[in-house]
């Protein structure tokens, strides 16, 4: 293997240096953090203010995370559709998959358990009163 | 009765086409894969054509350097894991301190490759060419395993 | 070395169509093949980024396992303070912040080693650690506090899972504060060889994918629990 900048694929996290210049890559990461900034702002102004309805805050701020998370991807870790990334975007859409499971089924699988199981004594105690 | 060339079930596929057990390099040069079951398509046409392919240019292959860290990392490892399981905290910093000093340790080379001359590389995979013609010479296309 | 084509172009191709052992896999060849390889394997830097990148998808399975047991222990708070009686949205604030413009500095640290300039990557490098030490201070700060009124990761399920997930986040950034520490001094003493810029890019990947969980943490765990 030769060394580091030829061949087709590119890797994440890399900008091809003789592509932009120094100031177009500085120009890149600011507008991603000022993205980001904002999105956070956001994030928490959803979250103690009213501006969102109550019941929908839970998704506002998983969309508004979603959404930096891509300004991440995309500007600080120059993740890009271009065909030379799609061996790292596909990669990332398979953790996704896992991250998805593992997260969305036991949440789902612990919710079905807690519905169906006997309420504990204290709960049995407490649904008395 | 012992195989010698590395194939003993007539595989299908690349990893039949090295010797075991193989050498450092794996592969003497770097094989062109054009569609599935590339090995077995060479074998058939070898025994059609009753020749191997003609012998590659051989280079010099870098190959990593062995190194010991990775055992030494697992023992601090498994110290701190000990330490954190009974709660001796003055041991878990002991077992972290030095696996980072070996990890730095290890950072710190400046040879990290050494290279097999092409000679060596030629020598070792001529001896697996001169069994692969035995195996041919057994295998007489009226008759043979194909 | 010839382009490769089909079956019959030549005496070596008769008997070997694919070329095994032809050498073309230097970046010389054309392969006749599918898929995007064609012209042999990538550069090191590709591949060790590539590698790297695997790995740290891989290191999001645990968190994501400590999320789901996070959520799934949202109410189990045993009589104990739930959520939004224990975080400190100015704290939650000021950690984000710092972990966002560490990410921005280590950017910048990127774009520096681009042209080799030593100075401004160990000054980005240096301002992405400090950082990164005033997020993990903040955090500890806030762990201190909470364990000295009682409610460290032995109070209740709610408790042990969220110290967990923010402490393991936590285990991260430190030991990605110890390597940014190495790479300072690496860089320093042996200037930017191949092999240390690689590692700056390992480095870099690590860093931004950690802001990221960060974001999925204060989201799921400090504004979501806000909600309770």
């Amino acid at each position: 293997m030769s060394d580091n900048f030829d061949s087709g694929d590119v890797a994440a996290g890399f900008a091809e240096p003789h592509e932009y210049t120094v100031w177009e890559d500085i120009q890149g990461y600011l507008f991603g953090l000022v993205l980001a900034v904002l999105l956070t702002a956001a994030s928490f102004y959803v979250v103690y203010t009213h501006l969102i309805w109550a019941p929908a805050i839970p998704i506002a701020l998983v969309v508004l995370a979603v959404a930096q998370i891509g300004v991440h991807l995309v500007f600080f870790l120059h993740l890009t559709t271009a065909p030379d990334n799609t061996n790292n975007v596909l990669a990332l859409a398979f953790g996704v998959l896992i991250v998805a499971l593992v997260i969305g089924g036991s949440v789902w699988i612990m919710g079905h358990l807690d519905e169906r199981m006997m309420p504990s004594m204290n709960q049995m105690m407490q649904m008395q009163r | 009765m012992r195989d010698e060339t590395g194939d003993p079930w007539d595989g299908r596929s690349l990893e039949w086409a090295t010797a075991s057990p193989p050498p450092a390099f794996n592969f003497a040069v770097l094989p062109n894969v054009g569609g599935e079951e590339p090995y077995w398509q060479i074998k058939r046409l070898t025994i059609e054509r009753q020749q191997l392919a003609p012998e590659p240019t051989y280079e010099a292959i870098e190959v990593p350097r062995n190194s010991p860290v990775g055992f030494i990392t697992a023992f601090f490892a498994t110290i701190t894991g000990f330490a954190l399981i009974w709660h001796i905290w003055w041991l878990v910093a002991v077992g972290v301190a030095a696996a980072y000093v070996v990890f730095v340790w290890f950072a710190w080379r400046d040879v990290t490759e050494y290279e097999i001359p092409a000679e060596d590389v030629a020598r070792i995979d001529r001896a697996r060419r001169v069994a692969r013609q035995q195996w041919l010479e057994a295998n007489a296309p009226a008759g043979g395993p194909v | 070395m010839s382009a490769t084509d089909a079956v019959g172009h030549g005496h070596a191709r008769d008997v070997d169509p694919y070329l095994l052992g032809r050498g073309g896999g230097h970046g010389s060849g054309h392969v006749a093949a599918t898929g995007r390889g064609a012209g042999g394997p990538a550069s090191k830097a590709v591949v060790v980024a590539y590698g790297f990148w695997l790995f740290l998808l891989s290191d999001l399975i645990p968190f994501s396992c400590l999320f789901a047991a996070h959520a799934v222990l949202q109410t189990a708070i045993a009589d104990g303070p739930a959520g939004h009686e224990l975080f400190k949205p100015t704290n939650i604030a000021i950690e984000t912040a710092c972990l966002l413009l560490s990410s921005f500095t280590c950017g910048m640290s990127a774009v520096a080693s681009g042209v080799r300039n030593l100075l401004w990557t160990q000054v980005a490098l240096l301002v992405t650690g400090l950082l990164g030490v005033a997020f993990l201070v903040l955090e500890a700060k806030d762990f201190a506090e909470l364990v000295k009124q009682g409610f460290g990761p032995q109070r209740s399920a709610f408790l042990s899972s969220f110290f967990a997930v923010v402490g393991c986040h936590g285990l991260h950034v430190s030991a990605g504060l110890l390597w940014l520490g190495t790479m300072m001094a690496q860089i320093f003493v042996k200037g930017f060889r191949a092999d240390i810029l690689r590692r700056m890019l390992c480095f870099n990947l690590f860093w931004h994918v950690l802001d990221i969980i960060w974001v999925a943490l204060f989201t799921i765990v400090y504004l979501i629990g806000e909600g309770r």
